[in-house]
């Protein structure tokens, strides 16, 4: 976990990749400079890396009986994400717990959070938690981090840094208004569950 | 069968059962909110000196239906005075003429009869329930009201709620159809973990039809789902329908909010990737509602 410098470093990363000022469907924010470049780089990013392969790979092995998953939602945003079950659980179970991993694009940083589902008779029960991890969660949670930390490198960032606002950013693929961004929106994504 | 058993239904009654089911729950939970916020209009209205629902609290009744029933329905009935105030309001009543049943969730391609909404360039929904957009499509004059009741002592206007609630509230209960959700695969599925990625992309134009909401909000859609999770394949077909359930269901949340245009573009594409997302009955995982991020599938425009 990094100090506050840190943060300030990343949330001035972060303003040079989204036009500061701007909803996503106002005119200008997609032609921006900012705009053009995290264009750039998703694009570059669009086929997974022999490295991602390789990684997403290694959770399988690690996690013997677990379902993952890799969500990344490639042409979105700066960031690619995995999901890893507890136990053999699958998302279409009528209770799914994971551990999801979102790795950066923007710069070599990840975040953990744990995500609950539960499927009843009439509704959905949701949620999902950054740590600390509800018991259960926490050996999946070190595992993880250890894996993405030996296999890729990359600093897990606390949860001060990734709840700090960024109110004047818009994230391409939100459906946010100016002032809702934070820095884990930016960094990796809004869509979280 | 039916004629030594002649409590068996026919064929046509039977189909029109099976369809129906499918969307009942749907529309029942729709039709009894939609109830409880005309109910609730209607007792601050002056005009009105009397309204009848047993979800109002002071209904005389409440306690015995409570005890036999679950929610409270969807059939509210008002008193205006007099007869002739009744008259009045029958005659300011405007509502479709040419309607079609709300009860079809059917995939192109899968049995679409030709009653059903499927089958045409429909732009509202029928008995009344609402318009995503498409006035031009309501048929509407002076009141031919379906199920209206009207008598001399002016308590009798009973409606079915979702007419008067389109007269009333624009209340929207319409129906954006599954074939508009055309999902074209982005990033295919590569086992092991990767899920892949489908998208489709509409531009829904939301469009209020209450005069005195006359606001419309075009947004870009883009519904974008997984190829597969865990040991099930997402279907074009299961995603088509579960974007068009949550469209309807958006759309309903939204307009009755009265929001700006801006936001509610925002608000509509939170609410159908929440219902996607957490739908009983058509849940996607890792389904997600944007705007239009690249040209990357073919767009629709609805109407």
């Amino acid at each position: 976990m990094k100090p506050e410098p840190f943060t300030d470093a990343l949330v001035r990363l972060v303003h040079c990749y989204y036009p500061s000022g701007l909803r996503n469907d106002d005119p200008g924010y997609r032609e921006s400079e900012e705009s053009q470049r995290l264009t750039r780089l998703i694009l570059a990013n669009v086929q997974p890396s022999p490295t991602w392969k390789g990684f997403v790979g290694r959770v399988v092995q690690e996690f013997p009986g677990c379902n993952v998953w890799d969500t990344t939602v490639p042409y979105h945003e700066p960031c690619t994400s995995v999901r890893v079950s507890l136990s053999n659980l699958m998302p279409d179970d009528s209770r799914y717990d994971c551990v999801v991993a979102l790795l950066s694009q923007l710069a070599p940083v990840y975040a953990l959070y744990a995500s609950h589902t539960h499927k009843l008779a009439t509704r959905v029960d949701s949620g999902l938690r950054f740590p600390p991890f509800p018991p259960e969660f926490q050996a999946h949670e070190t595992k993880l981090a250890g894996l993405i930390e030996s296999t890729l490198g990359f600093t897990r960032l606390s949860n001060d840094v990734l709840l700090t606002p960024v109110p004047d950013l818009v994230p391409r693929a939100a459906n946010y208004g100016l002032g809702e961004a934070l820095l884990v929106d930016c960094l990796f994504t809004r869509d979280r569950w | 069968m039916r004629a030594p058993a002649p409590r068996v239904l026919g064929v046509q009654d039977s189909w029109l059962l099976m369809r129906g089911m499918k969307t009942l729950l749907a529309r029942m939970e729709c039709a009894e909110r939609s109830a409880r916020q005309l109910a609730d209009w209607l007792t601050r209205q002056s005009s009105v000196t009397r309204v009848y629902y047993p979800g109002l609290p002071d209904h005389p009744g409440r306690a015995i239906h409570e005890r036999q029933s679950q929610g409270y329905g969807a059939i509210v009935s008002f008193d205006v005075g007099t007869g002739e105030r009744a008259r009045r309001v029958l005659e300011h009543v405007t509502l479709p003429l040419v309607a079609v049943s709300l009860g079809a969730v059917v995939p192109p391609g899968q049995g679409c009869h030709r009653s059903d909404s499927c089958s045409r360039p429909l732009l509202c929904a029928g008995r009344g329930s609402a318009c995503l957009h498409g006035r031009g499509a309501m048929a509407s004059r002076h009141a031919r009201l379906w199920g209206e009741r009207h008598s001399s002592t002016a308590r009798g206007l009973v409606l079915l709620l979702a007419l008067l609630g389109s007269t009333l509230f624009a209340c929207v209960g319409g129906h954006i159809p599954p074939s508009m959700f055309e999902f074209e695969n982005v990033v295919p599925y590569t086992p092991p973990g990767a899920g892949g990625w489908k998208a489709a992309q509409v531009l829904i134009l939301l469009h209020r039809i209450s005069p005195a909401f006359p606001q419309s909000a075009t947004c870009d859609i883009e519904v974008g789902v997984p190829e597969r999770y865990g040991e099930t394949w997402v279907l074009d077909e299961a995603a088509q329908a579960a974007a068009a359930q949550a469209a309807d269901e958006a759309a309903r949340i939204v307009l009755r909010e009265h929001l700006p245009t801006a936001l509610a573009c925002d608000q509509f594409r939170k609410h159908m990737e929440r219902i996607m997302k957490t739908s009983v009955s058509a849940r996607i995982p890792g389904a997600r509602v944007t705007g239009f991020q690249r040209v990357l599938v073919s767009r629709k425009t609805f109407p």
